[in-house]
């Protein structure tokens, strides 16, 4: 029954904590949850470590078709706002690149979301790009990647981005069977066909890695449709992948065209997995290596190889010869390992950013207004966040370390100056009777496949005391804020110092 | 993470928000125009509630039931609720003619669109209903025990007016809630933050509401609280959400 499938899909969709054996869907990607409000100058106030490496995050919150379901922080572009936004980020920028923290520090990667951050004018990604080169410091394999849609991204665009050293682009295809887009509300945005053109596009033009993501769980998908759909992936020239769970938001319009019945049900929970389990089986059989349990690449090439890139076994006992890509041996992965694997530092740029830097995680403005006075006044527009101690950092090691399915051990008591099974030895211990972890003298390693179905309970399993049963922050928890009692910044016991 | 240290730490509350005293808000609805803005948020973000009452409640709904509204506000889960029933008689009070303009709004459209079953509003204090006692075989309420003055004067009401064997059900907000569940509600509230917190913190928590209950000679009905929500019901009954059909992993792994 329609009405059935619908509520299913929303109360498994939003509900955002549940104890093993039910499985946790909501998608960890920050830690910690516990925000409170924080300035810039409580950020910086004691100089608590100098990264020698960062990333960058830069959020343009921009579309020029706004999808129902996408909860980030977008707009629908209008030119006057995009450009009087821009201006704001290059103050930004400019506030960051005298700031002590940052101006020394050599960026390794980067990331431009949104939004659509290639719904920028050819003209504008090229002034905002090369201001940046020349404000901050880049290494020479710094590996930057841009957000697009298969009908934002032209010639003029690419030749702008590689021009800067953009050399990855995540293009969000969502399906290329043209029902389905329609169902999501894409139908004006782009087809199925227009979307195996600009992939086309893309490869001639010697952009370096191509990601595309797909979702699960869009109204009327098949598993023959998905089958489909990931032999028209494998056939493409598509080096990286990834994969999410599409929501169904209450009282949006796919929700109601879902209860009349205009468009045909969500998979089931059980069908959406089985969509998983084909994926995961389908790729790994090919040789496809791991990054997450949503996220893969092409099989090793013999010039990665070469460059050092390494794998590991992903099954531990040899019966699958699937194998996962060590994120921190690869320059292309480097934003993935920089900000879930070693937990390192990242400048947010832009209205609703999030970063990291200093032992704190912070969230920009989100209000766009607000963010462009703010900058234009010459302040850095942080306004939330929360103060990582030794503990929450050894935590978020772990929280966000095993969404890459792997903590190698040497290299977390290297950090935290702790070995992690010793440290959360009971937690460890519980997560291995579950089946969920397997340890060795090497590594903390999330099993396959039950561990991958797992991953945010996994997680979760390491949120502290302070973040236990909390959500993930997001740029609305500033709606949080102006109810909570305490209302003390996000420093927890650290003394103020004027900055 | 152990079951026992689960249960250790389950507890969120205390910790966030301020809601360790009721704020009584009264009746915040002045203008037709401000209960056409709580209608809409009614249609959209308070959807999920209002369907999970409709699970609830509807298979005491029929057929040939007589069934009240308690503070219908604008309508819309009667007139919902008269739709899937059509041959029982739904009547839906409110103290509020702002709300009752509305209502009757919402009861045009829904001729005009043949929606069907029968459905009428009027005024009514909730303390005094104009009924003899046994009058309906339904009676319930949908967020709007937050805003009564005297509760211990209008549930008295409730059950005088339900038939013997009939059902009373009234769905709110719990103030005891989990605070994890209420910042994710809130993250996702938009531009409602404000009226759901403001209500939040007029509602019962479910020691309150108990108390409550005893004090009017009401001990047998129920209270239990499901998510954010307080569910009170003359009858026990399974208020549990509906959470779909176990996963393959079940297959594969165990």
């Amino acid at each position: 029954m329609t009405q059935e499938a619908i509520t299913r899909n929303f109360l498994d969709t939003p509900s955002f904590w549940r104890d093993y054996p039910e499985r946790d869907i909501e998608f960890v990607r920050w830690y910690p949850c516990d925000v409170k409000p924080l300035s810039a100058d409580q950020i910086y106030a004691t100089r608590e470590k100098f990264p020698k490496t960062t990333s960058f995050y830069v959020h343009i919150p921009f579309c020029n078709q706004v999808c129902t379901s996408c909860p980030y922080n977008k707009f629908s572009t209008r030119n006057t706002l995009t450009q009087r936004y821009i201006q704001a980020l290059k103050r930004e920028i400019d506030l960051y690149s005298q700031l002590p923290h940052v101006r020394d520090t050599v960026f390794t990667s980067g990331y431009f979301g949104g939004g659509t951050p290639t719904t920028l004018r050819a003209e504008e990604l090229d002034d905002l790009l090369g201001y940046m080169k020349q404000r901050l410091n880049f290494s020479p394999d710094c590996s930057v990647t841009i957000e697009s849609t298969p009908v934002d991204v032209d010639q003029q665009k690419l030749d702008v981005l590689l021009k800067h050293g953009v050399n990855r682009m995540s293009l969000g295809v969502q399906t290329f069977h043209d029902p389905l887009l329609r169902y999501l509300g894409r139908a004006r945005a782009h087809t199925g066909e227009s979307a195996t053109r600009t992939i086309e596009l893309i490869d001639r033009s010697g952009l370096e890695n191509l990601c595309i993501d797909y979702m699960i769980g869009i109204p009327g998908q098949t598993p023959e449709l998905w089958a489909q759909d990931i032999r028209t992936l494998m056939d493409l020239p598509v080096t990286s992948f990834s994969v999410y769970n599409y929501a169904v938001m209450p009282g949006s319009e796919v929700f109601f065209a879902l209860q009349s019945g205009a468009t045909p049900p969500c998979p089931s929970t059980r069908e959406a997995d089985e969509m998983y389990q084909y994926l995961h089986t389908t790729l790994m059989d090919a040789g496809y290596l791991a990054l997450t349990y949503n996220d893969f690449i092409e099989p090793m090439r013999p010039e990665w190889e070469a460059a050092g890139v390494k794998t590991y076994p992903v099954v531990k006992d040899g019966s699958k010869p699937y194998r996962g890509l060590e994120t921190d041996t690869f320059y292309l992965t480097d934003h993935l390992s920089q900000i879930w694997g070693r937990c390192g530092d990242m400048v947010a740029i832009g209205s609703g950013a999030y970063g990291y830097l200093n032992n704190h995680m912070y969230l920009n403005e989100p209000d766009i207004e607000s963010y462009i006075s703010r900058c234009n006044e010459g302040r850095l527009p942080v306004v939330m966040g929360a103060y990582t101690d030794e503990h929450e950092q050894r935590c978020r090691s772990l929280v966000l370390g095993l969404k890459l399915l792997r903590v190698k051990r040497s290299v977390y008591r290297e950090r935290h100056g702790v070995d992690p099974y010793e440290y959360f030895k009971d937690k460890v211990d519980d997560l291995v009777a579950k089946g969920l972890l397997e340890v060795d003298a090497d590594a903390i390693q999330v099993t396959y496949p039950k561990g991958w179905y797992y991953i945010d309970n996994i997680s979760k399993s390491f949120y502290s005391d302070a973040n236990y049963r909390l959500p993930q922050p997001t740029s609305a928890s500033t709606e949080i804020l102006k109810w909570q009692i305490d209302r003390t910044d996000g420093r927890k016991g650290l003394p103020l110092v004027q900055f | 993470m152990s079951s026992s240290e689960t249960t250790a730490r389950r507890s969120r509350r205390g910790r966030i928000f301020d809601l360790a005293e009721r704020a009584p808000q009264g009746d915040p609805f002045e203008t037709a125009e401000e209960c056409r803005a709580y209608d809409r948020s009614v249609r959209t973000s308070m959807i999920i509630p209002m369907q999970h009452m409709m699970k609830l409640i509807g298979p005491d709904c029929g057929p040939d039931k007589d069934v009240l509204e308690i503070g219908c506000a604008s309508g819309l889960l009667s007139l919902r609720l008269a739709a899937q029933h059509r041959d029982s008689t739904f009547t839906g009070l409110d103290s509020n003619d702002a709300f009752l303009e509305v209502a009757r709004e919402n009861t045009i459209f829904a001729n005009l669109v043949s929606y069907g079953g029968d459905f009428a509003c009027d005024w009514a204090r909730y303390s005094r209903l104009p009924y003899p006692d046994d009058s309906f075989d339904v009676v319930f309420s949908f967020c709007a025990i937050n805003r009564w003055d005297k509760p211990a004067r209008i549930l008295p009401e409730l059950a005088r007016v339900c038939r013997p064997g009939g059902a009373v059900l009234l769905y709110d907000l719990a103030r005891d809630a989990d605070e994890g569940m209420v910042s994710f509600v809130l993250q996702y509230a938009g531009g409602d933050a404000n009226a759901f917190m403001t209500s939040l913190r007029a509602s019962y928590s479910t020691e309150e509401m108990r108390e409550l209950l005893d004090q009017v000679g009401l001990n047998d009905w129920s209270v239990t609280k499901e998510g954010i929500n307080l569910v009170v019901s003359s009858r026990a009954r399974d208020t549990g959400y509906t959470v779909g059909e176990p996963g393959i992993y079940e297959r594969i792994f165990d």
